[in-house]
């Protein structure tokens, strides 16, 4: 159904760097099947077993079953890393990246699209498949494989929700982060959509936050008949002063819209459960079940 | 009358400044700015209005006065001129900061006040005197990021010097909003429904519009706004404009890095000098979180329990001790904070080292304020260990960190 699948071949853009080490080594770990790492001027090296290689166009020549690619490449650098990635054919492109620029995201979303390809983030933690597939940055250990599919506007809610799940006996089929920043690849009612058609998913849960205009959008698609599987969501922000960035630069209130409240109710007016907060999520699933 | 170039001079803020160069004919000869590291969002009028002269839009002849400044300079513009306060925030008119003036007596009357003047919570640093120019008709026009649509929008209204979200909610026929493709660009049919909409010719229009859309690109910004835009007898004028940029992309503009910051609060500025992702708020519970998403519900929750947050203070990914050590101590000098509620997810994040960082803080300042830790994650037992050596309380469960904190706060005022 999606480019996420258990036997997603991966590939690893700025594989050299300090986060593109570590997180190839704990990806690799887990038992996602990472094949190559690109960084031009770096070919010929290995980082952990895994070959580096200057471009991808050499990389898909040795692995040409590589469908996903995760970048950890610097921000200024991030518009021609996805580039690469879509002239050689990935499915899907998960950019872990912080701080790439507004005019970048919006181009680099746009030219993949017109291609056909997913991208995820930037500026988020990626995605994983229990028990053994990971492709970001997510602590591994936040999650047990269950049929809940997760999906969130932040990376440290995901791994709470993910971690209040697990110890509750519960767990996800996929949890994603889509990423803070205000233009992402994915949003959250097109990951929804994805759940919807997941086998392996059977109920999903939303973690919006402050700022845009996802969560109605999610609201509308619910009432609209595309996503008919319980939703459960939480919203973070509901006492965040107006006109600031919340950390991440997605998570703003401008000129009155997009409040923790408004997204709430559009939310509960399609029948979503909310949580008041985080920590209550696995008691709603529960609590549903005993019903 | 002729718009023509503006001749903005502006002497150094705060001594030692640099210039801000471009070679346009419309661009003011010399523009100095002051050295900042810190990041602008907001620009102010007169260097919005710099740069889209760069770009060869036409602006009104006027002189940049720094605080001080009582009367006009005698060789500079003609009467009747406009005084414009020059601040980051909008609503400037109501509070008083833009006066027509007829004369170099009344003038100096109100720059005198216009100085004094607070608007929004920011001083008055610098007044924008401009030469009036006769206009035929006012437009709005802006180009900005559409956030929900992800693409960029032209937004054209027939009536300028208004506030766009009001007239979109009662005229918004009179408000035509144009996608635009950030592949392929601005096209003239792109242009032309905005000269329809507006009733002027494409030949005056569609330079300006393809001006304003360069400006908009090149230098990364979120919205450039012109607001009025006059119509003339020597062609559109910008009599006001408006520009936000994406601090994302400063890298690129070192012209940007180099202005004075603008926006924030002084605490802010105090958090982001040491490297804090912070937002000052009104309650008296500090909060520490790890994430974004986290710091925010761990603020929620608090009001919850039936307190309220002090701040924002979001540690990020992977802290190590010193970082945790160095957000307490923040927090401990800030008298409007009564207690601190740390709240941590250990990810990438480990637990030990917010242990140390938080006993380290407590041993380097003895703070009489108390201190309620909620931590679970990597490293969980180490960290509580550590914590529980140091005689401090260590909570996995949110909610009893939270119910701990309001209490301790409630009964200690």
């Amino acid at each position: 159904m999606t480019p996420f699948r258990r036997d997603a071949e991966v590939l690893v853009q700025g594989i050299t760097g300090r986060e593109g080490i570590f997180h190839s080594r704990l990806m690799k770990e887990y038992g996602t099947r990472i094949r190559a790492g690109v960084t031009p001027g770096k070919g010929g090296t290995q980082v952990d077993d895994v070959p580096v290689f200057n471009s991808i166009r050499e990389a898909i020549v040795r692995f040409p079953m590589v469908n996903v690619s995760i970048l950890f490449v610097p921000a200024p650098h991030c518009k021609e890393a996805v580039l690469e990635a879509v002239e050689n054919g990935v499915e899907c492109i998960v950019v872990i990246t912080e701080g790439v620029p507004q005019r970048d995201t919006i181009w680099l979303i746009h030219y993949a699209r017109c291609h056909g390809v997913m991208v995820i983030g930037p500026n988020c933690p990626g995605a994983i498949l229990p028990p053994r597939t990971k492709l970001g940055i997510m602590p591994a250990g936040a999650f047990a494989l269950g049929n809940v599919g997760l999906v969130s506007r932040s990376g440290t809610l995901t791994y709470e929700v993910g971690d209040a799940l697990r110890r509750r006996g519960l767990g996800v089929s996929i949890a994603i982060g889509i990423g803070g920043d205000p233009i992402v690849g994915t949003t959250l009612s097109e990951v929804a959509e994805l759940f919807q058609d997941d086998l392996y998913t059977d109920a999903v849960v939303v973690l919006g936050e402050i700022g845009g205009n996802m969560e109605e959008e999610l609201a509308e698609r619910i009432e609209s008949g595309a996503i008919t599987k319980p939703v459960i969501s939480f919203i973070a922000g509901q006492t965040a002063p107006p006109g600031k960035k919340m950390g991440h630069a997605g998570a703003i209130l401008q000129s009155g819209s997009g409040t923790a409240h408004d997204k709430i109710l559009a939310l509960e007016t399609a029948g979503v459960s909310i949580a008041k907060n985080p920590w209550e999520i696995p008691d709603i699933f529960i609590k549903k079940g005993k019903k | 009358m002729r718009a023509g170039s503006l001749a903005v001079r502006i002497p150094p803020l705060h001594g030692g400044g640099r210039r801000f160069e471009s070679d346009s004919a419309h661009h003011p000869s010399q523009i100095y700015c002051p050295v900042a590291v810190l990041m602008p969002m907001r620009l102010f009028e007169f260097e919005s209005k710099a740069l889209l002269g760069g770009y060869g839009i036409l602006v009104p002849k006027g002189i940049l006065l720094e605080k001080g400044t009582l009367h006009l300079p005698s060789s500079g513009l003609k009467f009747p001129c406009v005084l414009k306060a020059q601040v980051p925030v909008g609503g400037r008119g109501k509070a008083g900061g833009v006066v027509k003036v007829n004369s170099p007596q009344e003038a100096e009357e109100h720059l005198q006040r216009i100085f004094s003047l607070f608007i929004g919570g920011f001083p008055v640093n610098s007044v924008l005197a401009e030469e009036v120019v006769e206009a035929e008709t006012e437009f709005y026009l802006s180009v900005l990021v559409d956030r929900d649509e992800r693409c960029y929008s032209l937004v054209a209204g027939s009536a300028g010097g208004v506030d766009i979200e009001q007239t979109a909610r009662e005229d918004p026929g009179s408000i035509l909003r144009t996608r635009l493709s950030p592949l392929k660009g601005i096209s003239d049919f792109d242009i032309q429904s905005v000269a329809s909409h507006l009733r002027i010719g494409m030949e005056t229009l569609s330079p300006l519009v393809r001006a304003m859309y360069s400006c908009f690109l090149d230098q990364d910004a979120e919205l450039l706004e012109i607001n009025p835009l006059a119509k003339t007898e020597s062609g559109l004028v910008a009599l006001d404009a408006k520009m936000v940029v994406d601090d994302s992309a400063l890298f690129r503009h070192p012209l940007f890095q180099k202005l004075p910051p603008r926006g924030q609060s002084s605490e802010e500025l105090d958090a982001e000098v040491v490297g804090l992702n912070y937002v000052a708020m009104s309650g008296n519970i500090g909060i520490i979180g790890n994430g974004a998403g986290l710091t925010m519900a761990t603020m929620d929750l608090v009001r919850d329990k039936g307190g309220d947050a002090a701040n924002f203070l979001d540690l990020g990914a992977g802290a190590r001790a010193e970082r945790m050590t160095e957000a307490i101590l923040f927090l401990t000098k800030n008298e409007r904070v009564r207690g601190i509620l740390v709240n941590i997810f250990g990810g990438m994040t480990r637990c030990d080292e917010v242990a140390r960082g938080i006993v380290a803080a407590i041993t380097l300042s003895n703070p009489s304020k108390p201190i309620v830790v909620r931590l679970i994650g990597t490293n969980q037992e180490s960290g509580e260990e550590i914590l529980k050596g140091a005689g401090i309380g260590v909570f996995q469960n949110p909610h009893e960190a939270a119910e701990r904190i309001v209490s301790l706060v409630v009964e200690n005022p």
